[in-house]
């Protein structure tokens, strides 16, 4: 919502995808930067200066409230991939927790007026095809090129693996961007109400959305993350345990 | 004409992509269900059920999602409208 | 404006772009350094308890040490008490056999004594007697004697009191 919208209430609702901020061509290609990157570029700097934040100047007797919180990110993160995939996929505790950062933070930043990055369906997209390569990576090492084909002999199965990240990117993109059509509908909403009964600055629009963007952004955004590093995590650790 | 026929028939459309929201419903009534009865046979493991119940429930979720996805773009998309 | 579902190649480059820059931010200053120090930590403690099972085997050797010279102490007192007595023993036999040594060669001596004085008052007895013999015979004989029967007379005689004893 932006500030004017706020004082002239939503009197159309567009849904459209992400602006473009400018385009540049490489190679004959167009590509477009559009909102949803600049918003991510602005999350991944904001939480790399909050990690070099968090993990400057660590002693071994901690003594900074910061550092405790840093070594119970990580312990909190270690114990998920453990419990989830086991003790020897520790090193996917990075990648997991970037995921989620990624996800979380991309969600929330629709508390603050921007466009949702998870609202994009590129954004999930990617996301759920790097995990899709792991996935395929991970039994390409456990049964071998040979098995791993051999798998195809059943056409089933290649629908299967192609419906791991498409539900997945669809799940993530579907639940966030419903929110925030359902979001800008009830300010559409709220603002007919308010100029059907005479009033000329929509009152409607103060408290109410707030209520439903609680579950919308906060708690739908937090399960959808949590769900997505789930998924992963459990394609993989089963991807890698022979039957 | 034809657009009022189009965007009538995507209309039509989008309410009944929206009756697959039936199946999360029941779905996720289920399990709550079950989760209820298992949390109280064993309240200790109340957390550990609950995380459970609401990994499934999102995930059986998706199909309503999709619907709802589909939905949307019936209405403000209009991709039929494009094709006249 | 990109429509409401579209795929951007654009927006899945740097999305991979950021999702790996995040990754390895990650891996590098959040969980490296987290660990470094949690390694650091573990090392630390695991130091301390060696250093504390050190001691404690330190301790425990002392101790052992201490009780086998507390034994080996209480054994040479032991030896020592126990030569004391021997000696005491030794000595008070020494003593004891001393005593009776010179208690016997009192008694010998008195009995030498004894023997010596009887002896002597037997010689006494002897020259009295023979004194006396003389005197008798002279008194109630009056007659001549020679000197030979006389000698042998009173020989006689001495012998016959001799044998009286």
């Amino acid at each position: 919502m932006k500030v004017s919208d706020f004082f002239q209430g939503v009197k159309n609702v567009e849904i459209g995808g992400p602006k473009i901020a400018f385009s540049f061509d490489v190679f004959g290609v167009k590509i477009n930067v559009t909102e949803t990157i600049i918003i991510s570029w602005a999350i991944v700097l904001g939480l790399t200066l909050l990690v070099l934040f968090l993990t400057h100047d660590m002693k071994k007797k901690p003594v900074k409230k910061r550092q405790v919180i840093a070594e119970f990110l990580v312990e909190t993160v270690d114990n998920l991939v453990k419990n989830t995939m086991g003790e020897k996929f520790k090193a996917f505790g990075p990648y997991i927790a970037a995921l989620f950062a990624s996800s979380i933070f991309g969600s929330l930043v629709s508390l603050i007026g921007l466009r949702s990055v998870t609202a994009d369906f590129s954004t999930t997209l990617t996301w759920a095809l790097m995990s899709f390569v792991m996935i395929e990576t991970a039994k390409i090492r456990t049964d071998g090129i040979g098995g791993y084909l051999k798998s195809f002999i059943n056409p089933l199965n290649i629908i299967s693996e192609v419906s791991t990240p498409v539900s997945m990117s669809f799940r993530h993109f579907g639940n966030v961007a419903g929110g925030m059509i359902i979001t800008s509908l009830i300010y559409f909403a709220l603002t007919g109400l308010s100029t059907a009964i005479g009033l000329a600055v929509p009152v409607f629009c103060i408290g109410i959305p707030a209520v439903l963007s609680l579950y919308f952004d906060l708690f739908s955004g937090f399960m959808q993350a949590f769900i997505f590093i789930m998924l992963t995590m459990i394609y993989i650790e089963s991807a890698c345990s022979k039957e | 004409m034809e657009k009022a026929l189009v965007l009538a028939a995507s209309a039509i459309g989008a309410g009944l992509a929206m009756i697959a929201g039936i199946g999360p419903g029941i779905g996720q009534g289920f399990a709550v269900g079950k989760a209820c009865e298992a949390i109280g046979r064993q309240p200790e493991s109340s957390g550990a059920v609950t995380r459970t119940m609401f990994i499934g429930c999102a995930v059986a979720e998706s199909t309503g999602i999709y619907a709802f996805v589909v939905a949307l773009i019936l209405m403000f998309i209009n991709p039929f409208l494009g094709k006249l | 404006m990109l429509d409401f579902l579209s795929i951007d190649v654009g927006t899945i480059i740097f999305t991979l772009c950021n999702l790996l820059i995040l990754f390895l931010v990650f891996k590098k200053f959040l969980f490296g350094r987290v660990y470094k120090i949690l390694d650091e930590r573990q090392n630390d403690v695991t130091e301390t308890y060696n250093k504390a099972d050190e001691s404690l085997e330190h301790a425990k050797s002392l101790e052992s040490e201490y009780s086998a010279l507390m034994q080996g102490a209480k054994e040479e007192s032991a030896e020592i008490i126990r030569n004391a007595s021997k000696k005491a023993q030794q000595r008070s036999d020494e003593i004891i056999s001393d005593a009776k040594k010179e208690a016997g060669t009192i008694l010998a001596k008195a009995d030498e004594d004894v023997e010596r004085e009887k002896k002597r008052a037997q010689n006494e007895l002897r020259g009295e007697i023979s004194e006396l013999a003389v005197l008798v015979a002279q008194k109630v004989v009056e007659k001549e004697i020679n000197e030979e029967d006389h000698d042998r007379f009173i020989n006689d005689f001495i012998e016959n009191v001799g044998d009286l004893k």
